[in-house]
């Protein structure tokens, strides 16, 4: 439920600035003012009536001004923008339709209200204004909601509180103006009835905020300054309530009393602003939250691919490694199908790079350094791919593909290293730590192909070929894995790779350095036994996929 | 009867003293008179207290003295000139009065899997590094109008934004300082920052309440 919930107003949230062309924040405003046009319908209309009953006449006529000037600037901010009200134009074709009916209502009105200021108002111009002020409230009332209903914001309990915390200031203005036509002997009847009513669902809303109405959709609020302010509401509620009938024979109680509902008016308009500011903390979250995500979707992509490319070095060694013993007829069977799936890997991750590929989690780089270099490489890897493909279709008879696979997989390692290097420069500017991070996935990634490249190098010594020259390359090799899983246990500041305190990562380190301790000597023998190459054909898979294992929890831990 | 009746007027009177000995008899307050700050954390009641059992003692990663320099180095205590140092108490009073109001943002300038496993109440979290890329950064327009600032054809005017409290692991991390210089660098005024150095090694040395936030699903 909440998460559904939690949806909508995510979508609310994103959707709105389209829909409106309005950001949240001048949509906000825009509900605001709309909504306080309503209570603006019912203070005119008591404003005029007080002027009507001579009381306070100078008073009310200049309040009375000013709220017909306000509610015209806004009704016209609405529709056309105010700097001065932070309003924007309105954008949606629907609430622009339904702010040109109110505004022909208020032309109306607004004539009738240019009277009684004018000093020409008679009995019909007051009748008029009883006539048409609720008729106005009402299409306003539809645009307000037509706002709240457009951002979805209908879904949220506390744009729900907003909302009618926003409609006591009209209820009071209307208790008002209700007291004033019961004083005046208009429709008597059915404004006591409306008076009755408008006082119940002040109440009933009241209670609502402070406690929770499910009827009414209000959760009531446990918010320290809500709470207070409402309660300030309640007391002076306390205090109104029990005048409302006697107000209109006792001209005195009268005026206290209406008074009092102009007070009311405030008290709660301060907890209008108070729900607002509350909802807009919760909006804020959420936005910054749907950018931090955003961002650390294309941080954390920065290492996978960095990752990936790096796992490309591995792949080139180990498809060399596999050819070899596919030919040796080790294992023939089993090695061919991990050559088939590592020759389908490698291009498939390579077309990634340049194209994005969902199941690797990768996106089409951007950078058109990378993407000039990735047909380089692609160069490299056709002639290399195809001859592997002859090696896996002759069951590594194909000598001439062999010795060409041989001769060039340390030209496609090199191509991938470069890669590498690329992606981890791409990208922007990196602070201390990022870069650590993208050196940690890069060394810990390169001891993967030199895993693969030492036994390489093993089978190929065996094989007789190039014996010397393998030999040297094996004992470099060996150091290199050597020194880097050093570095990697201990740190190395001058290769920006910090010791690792995470307890995962330094067990996953310490299990690698086991096995690593145990297969050393067997790839520096010279001339190891049948039972030693075993254990190197056995043992190199497991150091590979420890060593793969150790990459993963670099790239995700938070405290490395 | 005499027994009921004494019963009747003791229980209440109990009841009392009980709820004032938990109001006031705590051992291990904000300030001496001071037990708790309830604040309003994005619509959520959250009570600002410290752990109360006097024995307690930290076990996570902030009980670690030593780390490796760069990029661990000590910060000043105004590492950057006219942005003001606040201590806890300024922070919670932050909290209150301007978070609470919605006047002011706490920062937790920290990487999100740090921030979800435990931040200052009422924080939210902007990746130190999310600034770093000053041209061109897709971020910064859509961050500070969230900050409240407005941009026009003259350029970013922030005379409506929000005042913003920077924090990070602590003294010894860079983070938080790294971010304010991205922020000021773009502009945002020196003024309407301010710095808690103690960051959260000290919030949680003092045994003060964090939380672990539900609205940001960061990864």
């Amino acid at each position: 439920m909440m998460r559904t919930l939690m949806i909508w107003i995510v979508a609310a949230l994103l959707l709105a600035p389209s829909a409106f062309a309005l950001t949240t924040k001048e949509l906000a405003i825009s509900i605001n003012l709309a909504g306080k046009q309503r209570m603006l319908t019912q203070k005119m209309t008591k404003e005029a009536l007080l002027v009507d009953a001579g009381i306070d006449t100078q008073k009310n006529l200049e309040k009375l001004k000013k709220s017909r000037a306000l509610f015209d600037k806004t009704l016209n901010g609405l529709l056309h923008g105010d700097k001065s009200l932070r309003l924007k134009p309105c954008q949606d074709p629907k609430v622009k339709v339904q702010l040109k009916k109110v505004l022909k209502l208020w032309k109306a009105f607004d004539r009738d209200i240019g009277k009684v200021i004018a000093g020409k108002a008679d009995k019909n111009t007051y009748k008029r204004l009883e006539k048409n002020n609720l008729t106005l409230l009402k299409e306003m009332h539809k645009a307000v909601t037509m706002y709240v209903s457009e951002t979805k914001q209908k879904t949220s309990r506390r744009a729900q509180a907003i909302n009618l915390s926003g409609k006591e200031r009209m209820l009071t203005q209307r208790m008002a103006k209700d007291l004033l036509l019961i004083s005046e002997g208009i429709d008597t009847k059915k404004n006591r009835a409306d008076l009755k009513a408008t006082a119940k669902e002040f109440e009933a809303i009241l209670k609502g905020l402070q406690k929770g109405d499910a009827a009414l959709g209000l959760v009531g609020t446990k918010l320290p300054g809500i709470k207070k302010q409402l309660q300030k509401g309640d007391t002076l509620w306390r205090e109104i309530k029990p005048a409302l009938a006697k107000a209109p024979k006792n001209p005195k109680l009268m005026a206290k009393t209406i008074a009092q509902l102009d007070t009311l008016l405030v008290v709660m308009n301060k907890a209008v602003k108070k729900y607002e500011k509350s909802i807009q903390r919760e909006k804020q979250a959420l936005q910054l939250s749907s950018l931090v995500n955003s961002f650390m979707k294309h941080k954390n992509s920065e290492n996978h691919v960095v990752n990936l490319s790096g796992k490309q070095r591995m792949l080139t060694q180990k498809m060399t490694k596999l050819a070899l013993l596919v030919s040796l007829n080790i294992d023939r069977a089993e090695n061919k199908k991990r050559l088939q799936n590592a020759y389908t890997l490698y291009g498939k991750t390579l077309d990634g790079f340049a194209k994005g590929d969902k199941t690797l989690g990768l996106e089409a780089t951007k950078d058109p350094k990378v993407t000039a270099y990735l047909g380089e490489v692609r160069a490299a890897w056709k002639p290399f791919a195809a001859n592997v493909r002859k090696v896996i279709d002759s069951n590594g008879k194909d000598t001439k593909a062999l010795a060409y696979v041989v001769k060039h997989n340390e030209a496609l390692l090199q191509k991938s290293h470069h890669l590498v290097q690329l992606f981890k420069k791409s990208g922007g500017k990196k602070s201390f730590m990022e870069k650590a991070r993208l050196n940690i996935v890069d060394i810990a990634g390169r001891q993967r192909m030199l895993t693969q490249k030492m036994t390489k190098e093993k089978l190929l010594i065996l094989a007789k070929v190039a014996s010397k020259q393998n030999s040297q390359k094996l004992k470099e090799t060996v150091s290199q894995f050597d020194t880097a899983l050093t570095m990697l246990i201990k740190g190395d500041p001058a290769h920006q790779l910090p010791k690792p305190a995470n307890a995962k990562m330094i067990a996953q380190l310490k299990r690698v350095d086991t096995l690593w301790q145990k297969l050393k000597p067997i790839y520096l023998d010279e001339k190891p036994g049948k039972k030693a190459l075993q254990a190197i054909v056995e043992g190199n898979p497991v150091l590979l996929s420890e060593m793969n294992k150790a990459v993963h929890i670099s790239e995700i831990v938070a405290d490395y | 009867m005499g027994y009921r009746y004494k019963s009747a007027f003791l229980r209440p009177l109990l009841l009392l003293l009980c709820g004032l000995g938990l109001l006031y008899g705590r051992e291990v307050n904000i300030v001496e008179g001071l037990p708790y700050v309830d604040v309003d954390v994005n619509g959520e009641n959250i009570r600002i207290e410290r752990i109360q059992d006097t024995s307690h003692k930290l076990k996570n990663s902030y009980t670690k003295t030593s780390r490796p320099t760069p990029p661990f180095n000590i910060q000043p205590f105004e590492p950057i000139k006219g942005v003001q140092t606040v201590t806890e108490l300024d922070v919670i009073n932050f909290i209150k009065e301007k978070v609470s109001e919605n006047e002011g943002m706490l920062i937790d300038g920290r990487m999100p899997k740090w921030y979800q496993n435990g931040t200052i109440p009422g924080a939210l979290n902007i990746p130190f590094s999310m600034f770093a890329q000053h041209q061109e950064n897709p971020y910064v327009d859509q961050i500070f109008t969230i900050f409240g600032a407005e941009l026009d054809e003259d350029g970013w005017h922030f005379d409506d934004a929000q005042e913003l409290l920077v924090f990070d692991n602590g003294p010894w991390c860079q983070q938080g300082v790294t971010l304010m210089k991205h922020l000021i660098a773009l502009g945002y005024p020196k003024e309407k920052i301010l710095y808690y150095r103690g960051g959260m090694q000290f919030w949680q040395i003092l045994g003060l309440t964090t939380i672990k936030p539900k609205a940001q699903g960061a990864s």
